[in-house]
């Protein structure tokens, strides 16, 4: 096998490799050319319109979904694809807010995506302000029949977007796992009774290297594009560079060298799962 | 009847952050103009060219039909409309072609830091070793001149007490420098000019880069 | 045995032999860290440090990384005799590197064994010394102090894409000779008298504190300034 990990949670698993719009336009000899786990792909679809893979000379088995590109590096996927039934639910939105390189293990982009405590530190005055630093109690449980983490009851004081003084409220929020590098938050949408969902996919360049694909799926009638990018964006781009400045740029799994607390419930359900399955990709040994 | 100043703009733009940045500090109001840069590529269709600015490049500023491209001439251009104490863009002789200098080597930084950067995080095909080697000599030239002229007790680029345009226009690219793979170890006094500015009254900061926040 | 200039403190007859003691490394001019206030990165045979100070002015020398999640120390700040993470905000107490305070949890008392890695750190003639061995800073041998003659001016920090070891072998092939106590080379650039105190920072990155008798403004300082450079340009060139 020629990528850079042996480990089967990525080989047998279906990788992200892109937007479905990096397909506009190729062929086969002029392919769209994505790194994945050390190696480089070419993409491209066919005169049927069907996407295909080729790492060198050897065909990958490729696939479609929610507008991505998903690609199975041993062509034995372990499961199908996770589902997502709000992608084509009616009255939705989908944008691709942009894949964006961060350099560090994708373990910890997830483990950051799934945290709330940082919220008044690294995004101050957009998804949380001091004092308001408090993390109550939530629950995370694993769904037996997909092996998913779902962390629920899970709640934040958020400041009003408009306010000059001190105000904002409780936002709730819910978080699933789908895959080590794939995950999904819900928050209270514009549409009221309804959540909308923020999605994240993690495409492995290697090790120590992602490309960050998050995709809104919401219900919004009144912001453009540009504006639901922007502010995407702008979240992602304030937690770059907590995570480009892990001084170990791969997840510990064991050991003692990074001490969790109450409010990491949702991390430390994740960093076990990550060790029940075997994962070695993008880890540390212990010291 | 004015109408607002606009901006065309982009949260994840040093270049922008830079108006941003001024505006807020000579306190005058804007009206943002989101433009999908990234990955709409929006600063580059038609429509941009054609209406906003033919370099296909942000930022751009509408003031009441004064149209205006380039962050260190639009930098220049409200310093020298709103700043009464001139202390931005000041009128001595001397400090004014300092100023001059120093906005030249934004540009420089611009091409080697801010294009490493966009290689890095959002995939742009370019010569990535030799913009880091280009972002690492510029990045020497003022590390060199911040260690120099502090034992004459000078803390900004222009040999002035307070910092001007200079700084500003050179700061946003060496402080997201990391994103580009270029580290800052090497340049000490870089890194402290970095923290001093960061922690300037009223700095507002981008995604990126932290302003000094409450405990 | 290298003979010895005028100037150079005769200190090494009383003090214990160089491989005795932990190493005391110049990692920082001390006037650049200013109580309360800012945070350095600092570096030493590749650890990474985060230098600051107390609102006291006592230094810190810590290992540039939150026990938490391993971010770097120095993207957070001071808040008088804390250090306080970006990322979720936990505070640590100079001194101990106790963490003290978890604003997740306002109410609870932070876990006892969460502690910053905290190494000796010393004020000495005008610069800062880390020592990664021990933690006693009383362990800090006197002539330290002697480093830099009072009255001294510094001119900058200089650094080299080079090896500490070029370095060193680059001085002294320019008439400079070291005190080995404080690892201090005492010699001149371009006739100006100067001691260029070497930190061994990473492989292939050394730093160099240079202090000189010349007043800052004069001749003579700028003259070191464009000496330094043509030094390192020497160095970095150099096979």
């Amino acid at each position: 096998m020629p990528f850079a990990t042996d480990d089967s949670n990525m080989l047998d698993d279906w990788l992200v490799a892109g937007p479905a719009t990096s397909l506009a336009g190729t062929s086969e000899q002029q392919p769209h050319v994505t790194r994945l786990l050390g190696e480089t792909l070419a993409l491209w679809t066919d005169a049927h319109g069907t996407p295909q893979c080729r790492l060198g000379t050897q065909p990958l088995v490729v696939q479609s979904r929610y507008g991505y590109l998903w690609v199975c590096p041993s062509g034995h996927p372990a499961r199908p694809l996770f589902a997502f039934p709000e992608y084509t639910e009616p009255g939705r939105r989908t944008v691709d807010c942009g894949g964006i390189g961060v350099a560090v293990s994708g373990l910890r982009v997830i483990e950051n995506f799934l945290d709330m405590a940082h919220f008044p530190f690294v995004h101050t005055d957009y998804l949380g302000k001091v004092p308001h630093t408090e993390v109550a109690p939530y629950k995370v449980d694993i769904d037996p029949a997909t092996n998913e983490i779902w962390a629920t009851d899970c709640r934040f004081w958020q400041p009003r977007a408009s306010a000059a003084h001190d105000s904002g409220a409780d936002v709730l929020y819910k978080y699933r796992v789908m895959q080590p590098l794939s995950a999904m938050l819900y928050k209270s949408s514009a549409r009221p009774g309804a959540q909308d969902a923020i999605a994240l996919f993690l495409q492995p360049i290697d090790d120590e290297h992602v490309i960050a694909h998050t995709m809104l799926a919401c219900f919004d009638e009144v912001s453009t594009d540009a504006e639901l990018i922007a502010f995407q964006q702008t979240i992602f781009g304030q937690d770059k560079p907590i995570l480009e400045n892990h001084a170990f740029k791969r997840m510990p799994l064991e050991g003692r060298a990074e001490t969790p607390t109450r409010g990491d419930t949702s991390s430390v359900t994740y960093r076990r799962w990550l060790r029940e399955r075997g994962m070695r990709f993008g880890t540390r040994a212990a010291a | 009847m004015t109408t607002m100043l606009k901006l065309y703009d982009y949260p994840l733009s040093g270049n922008c952050f830079k108006v941003r940045q001024l505006l807020a500090w000579l306190g005058v109001a804007y009206e943002a103009v989101p433009v999908d840069f990234y990955p709409g590529r929006e600063h580059k269709s038609a429509a941009f060219l054609a209406n906003v600015n033919p370099l296909g490049q942000l930022p751009v500023i509408d003031d009441d039909g004064f149209v205006l491209r380039d962050a260190q001439a639009i930098l220049v251009y409200l310093a020298s409309r709103h700043d009464a104490q001139h202390r931005w863009y000041p009128d001595d002789a001397k400090l004014r072609g300092q100023v001059a200098m120093w906005l030249a080597a934004a540009d420089e930084i611009t091409r080697t830091a801010s294009a490493a950067r966009l290689h890095d995080a959002l995939g742009y095909h370019l010569d990535i070793d030799a913009c880091r080697s280009g972002a690492r000599a510029v990045f020497r030239v003022l590390d060199d001149h911040l260690a120099e002229q502090a034992s004459a007790g000078l803390r900004w680029l222009a040999a002035a007490p307070e910092p001007t345009i200079a700084d500003l226009a050179c700061f946003p690219y060496v402080a997201l420098a990391g994103e580009g793979g270029i580290s800052l170890d090497e340049f000490p006094a870089l890194r402290n000019w970095v923290w001093d500015f960061r922690h300037l009254p009223g700095f507002i900061g981008m995604s990126g880069i932290f302003p000094a926040g409450p405990a | 045995m290298v003979a010895r200039r005028p100037w150079e403190i005769h200190t090494m007859n009383t003090d214990p032999a160089p491989y005795d003691m932990p190493r005391w490394h110049p990692v920082a001019r001390s006037a650049d860290l200013r109580p309360g206030a800012n945070i350095v990165a600092g570096f030493a045979e590749g650890q990474e440090l985060a230098l600051w100070r107390s609102a006291d002015g006592t230094a810190q020398a810590w290992d540039n990384r939150c026990p938490h999640r391993s971010v770097r120390f120095t993207l957070g700040q001071v808040v008088e005799d804390r250090l306080a993470c970006a990322y979720h905000g936990w505070q640590y107490a100079a001194g101990s590197g106790q963490c003290v305070s978890i604003p997740a949890h306002p109410a609870m008392q932070a876990p006892r064994n969460v502690c910053a890695k905290v190494f000796g750190a010393v004020d000495a003639a005008g610069m800062l010394w880390v020592n990664l061995v021990a933690q006693d800073t009383s362990a800090a041998p006197p002539s330290l102090a002697d480093a830099v003659p009072a009255g001294w001016h510094f001119c900058r920090t200089l650094t080299l894409r080079a090896d500490a070891q070029k370095v060193r072998d680059a001085l002294a092939q320019h008439g400079f000779a070291t005190d080995a106590a404080a690892g201090a080379f005492r010699g001149a650039l371009e006739e100006v008298r100067t001691i260029a105190l070497v930190l061994d920072a990473q492989p292939q990155l050394t730093f160099v504190h240079l202090w000189t008798e010349a007043s800052p403004g004069s001749d003579a300082m700028k003259t070191l300034r464009a000496a330094a450079r043509n030094l390192r340009s020497a160095i970095e060139t150099q096979g």
